[in-house]
């Protein structure tokens, strides 16, 4: 092999090192928005089994559990993934991994504390879930429009769109169900809350996962 | 064959710097975490690579502090690509078994 076959080797391999640190891939940030939002939808299919008919102990205990690991899983690839990022110098990826993992920490802190404050007065439990269900409702469209515009695509912005329009018509056709937590107490909510507190934000913020993995990398 | 091409991708330090810029500009603390070099050197291959109109530079004031950031030229980009397509005829005349 003459040299400038050799220094034409050396010479491409430094600029692919090179190239491998300053493109922004998005891949590692999907793995926080997969986790995450399976760990959601479990957890609000869980939510909604208990809600027909009586409750069941064990299935309840286990939605709890679900949301303890899920909250664990989070904090975990949420830490790794801004360890990778800051090591690697990428700016936009560190913002995306902030702006996310502080709402999805956050909201599962303030559910947790909400939930032992409420354990206390059960009537306060639909006032509390619609709003953490509205909360939600603006938050994750937001964050996925900011999302859209921080990485340049399309596809969470029409996310965005969607989610909207999605809780639009549960808002616009509300229908009640009830839910007994026992001794003779029923309580009656209105099934689209049920469905933004866990299940619509962890299906969007699985698309979300789902899309940044496929499409991951962009100069 | 390296000497009819442009002097400035002798050193593997502007290479790396043009190569990071290629896809946006940077500060200079965030080329010298790419490239691991000492400030000193990395200030003096910036000097040489702006002189040679390959990359531009804007001064801005942070706080009281001041940070430039650098970004590639129109001239930077193409003879960054001239070098690219260069290497690539290199060694796209060898053959697969001269690699090992």
């Amino acid at each position: 092999m003459n040299d400038d076959v050799e220094r034409a080797l050396d010479d491409v391999s430094e600029i692919k090192r090179v190239l491998a640190f300053t493109v922004d891939d998005f891949s590692s940030v999907a793995n926080l928005f997969i986790v995450t939002g399976s760990f959601w939808v479990v957890k609000g299919i869980l939510s909604i089994w208990n809600m027909f008919g009586s409750i069941n102990i064990i299935v309840a205990i286990i939605s709890r559990s679900i949301s303890f690991i899920g909250f664990i899983a989070t904090l975990c690839i949420y830490l790794s993934c801004r360890k990778e990022q800051k090591r690697r110098a990428k700016g936009l990826g560190l913002q995306l991994i902030d702006m996310w993992g502080f709402l999805f920490l956050g909201v599962t802190v303030y559910a947790r504390i909400a939930d032992m404050t409420l354990l206390l007065s059960a009537d306060n439990i639909p006032q509390h879930t619609s709003f953490y269900s509205i909360f939600l409702m603006v938050a994750i469209p937001l964050m996925l429009m900011v999302t859209g515009i921080l990485v340049d695509r399309k596809s969470p912005k029409i996310l965005s769109v969607v989610y909207i329009i999605s809780n639009l018509i549960f808002l616009a056709f509300p229908i009640p169900i009830e839910y007994s937590i026992g001794q003779d107490i029923t309580l009656y909510f209105s099934f689209g809350v049920v469905l933004g507190t866990d299940i619509f934000p962890g299906l969007f913020t699985l698309f979300l996962g789902i899309i940044q993995y496929k499409t991951g990398t962009r100069v | 064959m390296f000497e009819a091409i442009s002097d400035v991708f002798s050193s593997k330090i502007r290479l790396s710097i043009i190569a990071a810029l290629m896809s946006g500009e940077k500060d200079f603390t965030t080329l010298k975490k790419i490239i691991t070099v000492t400030d000193g050197n990395l200030g003096k291959q910036l000097e040489l690579l702006e002189a040679e109109n390959f990359i531009l530079y804007r001064r801005e004031l942070i706080g009281k502090r001041n940070r430039t950031t650098y970004y590639i030229s129109e001239h930077g980009r193409l003879k960054f690509r001239e070098y690219v397509d260069f290497l690539e005829n290199i060694l796209s005349g060898i053959d697969k078994t001269d690699l090992e």
